[in-house]
């Protein structure tokens, strides 16, 4: 039987996100970028969440998704 | 719940909340800063990347003013080392410094006649000694009445820049105020960073019995029959809740009615925050290269391109932040609007061809370390200066910080006279230990 988990998922809230950077600057994995808003590289993203604790205007969110 | 007890509660580690703090304590108050990011300083912090040291926000700090001034008064150290304030401006390909003395005039006298120039120097003159321009005109049309050359009109372009605002967008009144209390004031930067500096106020606080809390987040602020009694905190997995007979906000205004609740503030002072409170967008960006691409040691504005630019080659002055044999070029930009939310994008291309442009070796030298943009919540400045009162609808419920600088220079200086300011009156309001 495959039995459904929650797994917790890094996002980007567009719409609150400045753009002012720091959370690549204290990203270990070198995982995000920004040109605008900026992107999780979901590759090397290692979910340590650091990036959630320096991002000033709480854009970075953990949202729990449901995985098979 | 978990309950604590300080004199004053602060709600954010940048220059006001932590200048206030530490006034605060240096007269005795008991007192607890909790900042939510893992550092303090907020836009007047530092940080390292791939070994350069770069700002949050701030680049320099004016010494021998209010600043300095409460770091002496709290024996804080003040580690900065000066900063030259000489401007260059690259108008039509070439560069011409603006003197110490008499500078203006003799920048315009470049581009503009004796008798074009005479008309712009005397509107300023009038406008500084007799009475300041209105504050509903942009300085780009007020100088439109005076003059239409373009080249004249760059160099106001430019020292705008340095004011951090579009052009377009400044009032002429606050240009005029700026100009005037920019002349003779000297700055310099912390070669160790800003955050270095602002860790200085944070020994002076913690000396004395306080605390700074950081990575610790407040939930609310407690306002009952309109009085605060303090703040709901997050620390790690606790909530506390610290009672305090004064609170003091550094998040900006808007964000103080968020967390004590919209129900507690009255109308029309919510009108004048919708109106007034309005975050200014900036672009900032770090460049390295293995060679200084501009030569020259203090701020170059290239105030014809698309945007309004200015560079600075800061390992130039402070070698600390850049690696051995790297260079660091630091670009500042105002966008198309600086009331309005920026397109980061497009701002940044536009940005990116001005330099281009305007650096001979910029595409064979440069790489662009880091881009940083400031805008809605975590923005240039809350507000030009004057915008608002210190105090709350709320009993002794303050902000400090660049939403409520009063009229003194833009940036850090608003933002510790704003702390000043409401450290006199809590002086006012109730003794040390009432807690």
């Amino acid at each position: 039987m495959i039995q459904k988990r929650k797994c917790v998922v890094l996002v980007v809230n567009e719409d609150r996100c400045v753009g002012c950077g720091l959370c690549i600057s204290f990203c270990p994995s070198e995982a995000l970028a920004a040109w605008g808003v900026c992107a999780i590289d979901k590759e090397r993203c290692t979910d340590c969440l650091i990036c959630v604790d320096y991002c000033p205007v709480d854009a970075l969110e953990m949202t729990e998704e449901s995985t098979k | 719940m978990k309950q604590q007890k300080y004199d004053v509660a602060v709600i954010g580690a940048g220059m006001g909340g932590l200048c206030a703090a530490a006034l605060l304590v240096h007269h005795g108050y008991r007192t607890l800063v909790v900042e939510k990011l893992p550092f303090v300083g907020g836009r007047a912090s530092s940080f390292s990347y791939k070994g350069f040291t770069l700002p949050t926000g701030s680049l320099y700090v004016e010494t021998g003013g209010v600043v300095e001034g409460i770091f002496k008064e709290v024996g804080a150290d003040f580690p900065v080392r000066p900063f030259p304030i000489d401007l260059c401006f690259r108008i039509g390909g070439k560069d011409y410094v603006m003197a110490k003395k008499g500078g203006l005039r003799g920048l315009i006298s470049n581009f503009a006649s004796e008798k074009e120039t005479q008309s712009v120097m005397a509107a300023l003159r009038r406008a500084f000694a007799w009475n300041e321009p209105s504050a509903s005109i942009s300085i780009r049309d007020w100088l439109l009445q005076y003059t239409q050359n373009d080249k004249v009109l760059a160099v106001f372009r430019g020292l705008s820049t340095y004011q951090c605002v579009n052009f377009c967008d400044m009032p002429a009144s606050e240009f005029v105020r700026q100009l005037k209390l920019g002349g003779g004031a000297t700055a310099g930067a912390p070669p160790q960073g800003f955050l270095e500096l602002m860790n200085q106020l944070v020994k002076a606080i913690e000396a004395k019995g306080s605390r700074v809390w950081t990575g610790c987040r407040a939930k609310r602020i407690i306002a009952e029959e309109g009085m605060t009694k303090g703040i709901v905190i997050e620390r790690g997995a606790d909530q506390i809740e610290i009672a305090a007979n004064a609170v003091i906000s550094d998040v900006g205004p808007h964000q103080t009615v968020d967390l004590s609740g919209r129900g507690n503030f009255e109308k029309g002072y919510l009108k004048e925050l919708r109106e007034k409170v309005l975050p200014l967008s900036y672009i900032g960006l770090a460049i390295s290269s293995n060679s200084p691409l501009v030569d020259f040691r203090g701020v170059t504005f290239l105030p014809e391109g698309r945007r309004q630019v200015s560079v600075m080659c800061t390992s130039l002055v402070y070698p600390e932040y850049a690696p051995q044999e790297r260079h660091l070029l630091q670009a500042w930009a105002t966008p198309d609007s600086s009331f309005l939310p920026l397109d980061p994008k497009k701002e940044i291309d536009m940005v990116v061809q001005d330099l281009r442009e305007a650096i001979p070796r910029f595409d064979r030298e440069a790489e662009i370390l880091h881009v940083s943009y400031w805008q809605k919540d975590w923005p240039m400045y809350r507000a030009l200066p004057g915008a608002i009162s210190q105090k709350t609808p709320v009993e002794n419920l303050y902000n400090v910080g660049d939403g409520v600088a009063p009229l003194v220079p833009l940036g850090l200086p608003g933002c510790a006279q704003s702390a000043r300011i409401v450290v006199d009156d809590i002086k006012q309001q109730m003794k040390p230990g009432a807690a």
